[in-house]
């Protein structure tokens, strides 16, 4: 079949339902009429989608860790501790990276040592060894929603058995998992694996059963955020034309407050209008803001600003929910003691902050951000369209190969990699260089002021040293 | 009509390592300075490195690795290169290339026994790596680095 922004036909989508299920013995325990009922006993609140649908009506903000954990007692352990301890109001199941490759026979080998020992050994849930029954005795114990989470190029029979047991979404995407997480796998190839998970989740959505798709795009590396609000909504409209109702959209924080704001802003009102464009109008979206992951301080105390001050962002964003980095991962995987206090420490920002319903979102910096940001996403998913003769997907194919959708530091080889971020004199994130994205002159000469204004503070010309500098000076302690 | 490049350089990071920032700052960096790079990415063996230098007829390898297991993973390489006839293509390494803390000098000499002309000491930034490999290869710099 020709890859294309079309919903799956049925035939074709049981054809490739048969094949997944048979990757694992524990696909055959996969019976998708007792996965419906299963959802349908559960209390609306341990439903994600619903649960952020609440919040956007009623302008609240909640709290999301992203963990995981390799047994089932401690990954329900962990996520107890996070709900009761944490006061997490959504929960995740990280999964470990073997089971992220379909490498499931490690993860088993994993699972065996650290039930063994009673130390964990893998850095994730692997919820296809585990099986539906299993999951289902973690989300059993739990209150609140969890999502299945982590970026892969093939999530596929995570999704079978972690959604019939008893997840109610999924945080990443094809274009973060093509990027960021593959050699050299063609981003079609990764495409046509989500468009399979988004047709699962547009399944149960179906019957009734709400299910939350988070997009996150790519990974910022001092990246104007134009390179992840394109290729997230490109995430949004893959997973709409297969049925997905509620998506989430992610907005990564990279602090500065402006440009953090203005992403919130332009990324909901562009996915929103690109969806009704495409005669999406009936999906629900919402928002969700966390910093990226690279490197953090060491020390506690400068750990605890940086997390109340994303949530502050994220806040005055009006996101419902905000996900957080914790105290301890520059030193090791997030402990279940760490990211409680963490979350605690958000938790705290969040109650004083939240009921005031501030607007700064009309600040002349924060669209000042909008309008060029805007400009830029226009830009470039435009030329995706056109590339593709109106089919965002097959435009994709096109856009990656000639580099009018390219990212810096891709571990993908079948990435340009020619575009590259600096920061400019207030800590923004510019384009260095802009590769081969389509943007007109208005665009380059705004980039190309902003970096000579860093070059004038500087009194030299930006190098690549600054640029290594850039990347690194959050954890020395300061923006710029 | 693109101008040719004045060298030919293959980089990559070698081994069961994703680490890639580092790599791709200074491929970009390279093309910059109008090296033709042909870059292998992640997750290499000596064989990918070998493979790619001859057939592109190579000037330099620029090899990184910061999982620190590089001593292991370059072991026999300039033998191999030797071998493929690739005895003129000089041989540079980078990154983290030992877990345990020794003097630089040591592990400099490890490198550069193995059979690399050049071993780059951690944190040394892509103007210095520049100037160097056009100091090597006789070529001119094109950019003009700051660092």
């Amino acid at each position: 079949m020709e890859i294309s922004n079309s919903k799956w036909p049925d035939t074709y989508f049981r054809e490739q339902r048969d094949k997944v299920l048979a990757m694992w013995p524990t696909g055959s325990e996969v019976e998708l009429g007792d996965a419906v009922a299963y959802h349908k006993q559960m209390p609306p609140a341990k439903n994600a989608a619903l649960k952020v649908l609440k919040a956007r009506d009623e302008n609240l903000t909640y709290l999301c860790p992203s963990s995981g954990s390799d047994t089932i007692n401690n990954h329900r352990e962990l996520l107890i501790h996070l709900q009761n301890e944490g006061e997490a109001d959504i929960l995740t199941s990280y999964i470990d990276s073997f089971t992220r490759n379909c490498r499931f026979e490690m993860a088993q080998e994993g699972l065996k040592k650290a039930e063994a020992s009673g130390r964990p050994v893998l850095n994730g849930f692997p919820v296809v060894v585990h099986g539906v029954g299993g999951t289902r005795e973690v989300i059993n114990a739990l209150d609140n929603p969890v999502l299945l989470f982590g970026p892969t190029p093939d999530a596929r029979l995570t999704h079978e058995i972690g959604l019939a047991g008893g997840h109610t979404g999924y945080s990443g995407g094809p274009m973060i998992s093509f990027w960021n997480y593959t050699k050299d796998v063609p981003v079609e190839n990764i495409i046509h694996n989500f468009q399979y998970i988004n047709r699962l989740m547009g399944f149960y959505e179906e019957q009734g059963i709400p299910m939350l798709y988070c997009v996150s795009g790519a990974m910022p590396s001092i990246s104007p955020p134009s390179l992840m609000i394109v290729p997230e909504i490109i995430e949004v409209l893959i997973a709409a034309a297969q049925g997905v109702k509620h998506i989430q959209l992610n907005n990564w924080l990279q602090g500065h407050l402006a440009q953090d704001l203005a992403y919130i802003l332009t990324f909901k009102q562009l996915a929103d209008e690109y969806l009704e464009k495409s005669g999406f109008s009936d999906v629900e979206t919402t928002t969700y803001s966390v910093s990226p992951t690279g490197r953090f301080p060491t020390a506690h105390d400068r750990v605890y600003a940086l997390i109340s001050y994303f949530t502050m962002t994220g806040i005055l964003g009006g996101v419902q929910v905000c996900g957080s980095r914790t105290i301890d991962e520059a030193h090791h995987i997030p402990t279940k003691e760490g990211s409680a206090h963490s979350f605690r420490n958000a938790r705290m920002f969040l109650n004083m902050l939240c009921p005031q319903h501030m607007n700064i979102l009309e600040n002349k910096d924060v669209q000042a951000e909008q309008n060029i940001m805007e400009k830029e996403v226009r830009a470039v998913l435009d030329k995706v369209f056109e590339l593709g003769g109106g089919d965002v997907v097959k435009g994709t194919v096109a856009a990656v190969d000639m580099g009018i959708l390219d990212q810096p530091y891709a571990t993908s080889q079948r990435v340009r990699g020619k575009v590259l971020g600096v920061k400019d004199s207030t800590g923004a994130a510019r384009f260095y260089d802009a590769g081969d994205l389509p943007f007109d002159r208005e665009i380059l000469e705004f980039h190309e002021e902003k970096i000579r204004e860093r070059e004038t503070a500087l009194n030299q010309k930006i190098s690549y040293d600054t640029i290594i500098n850039d990347l690194t000076v959050i954890s020395e302690g300061r923006i710029i | 009509m693109k101008k040719p490049a004045k060298a030919v350089v293959v980089t990559g990071v070698i081994g069961e390592d994703v680490h890639v920032t580092g790599i791709r700052i200074l491929e970009h960096a390279l093309r910059s300075d109008g090296f033709e790079v042909h870059s292998l990415g992640i997750h290499n063996t000596q064989e990918d490195f070998i493979g790619k230098a001859s057939e592109v007829n190579a000037d330099a390898i620029l090899m990184s690795s910061l999982a620190g297991h590089a001593e292991m993973l370059v072991k026999g390489f300039k033998e191999k290169c030797n071998r493929a006839g690739l005895e003129k293509t000089r041989l540079y390494i980078g990154g983290q290339l030992v877990i345990h803390s020794e003097a630089w000098e040591e592990t400099e000499k490890t490198f550069l026994d193995q059979g690399f002309d050049r071993v780059a000491v951690p944190f040394l930034r892509p103007g210095a790596i520049l100037a160097q490999l056009n100091r090597d290869l006789g070529t001119h710099a094109v950019l003009d680095m700051a660092g």
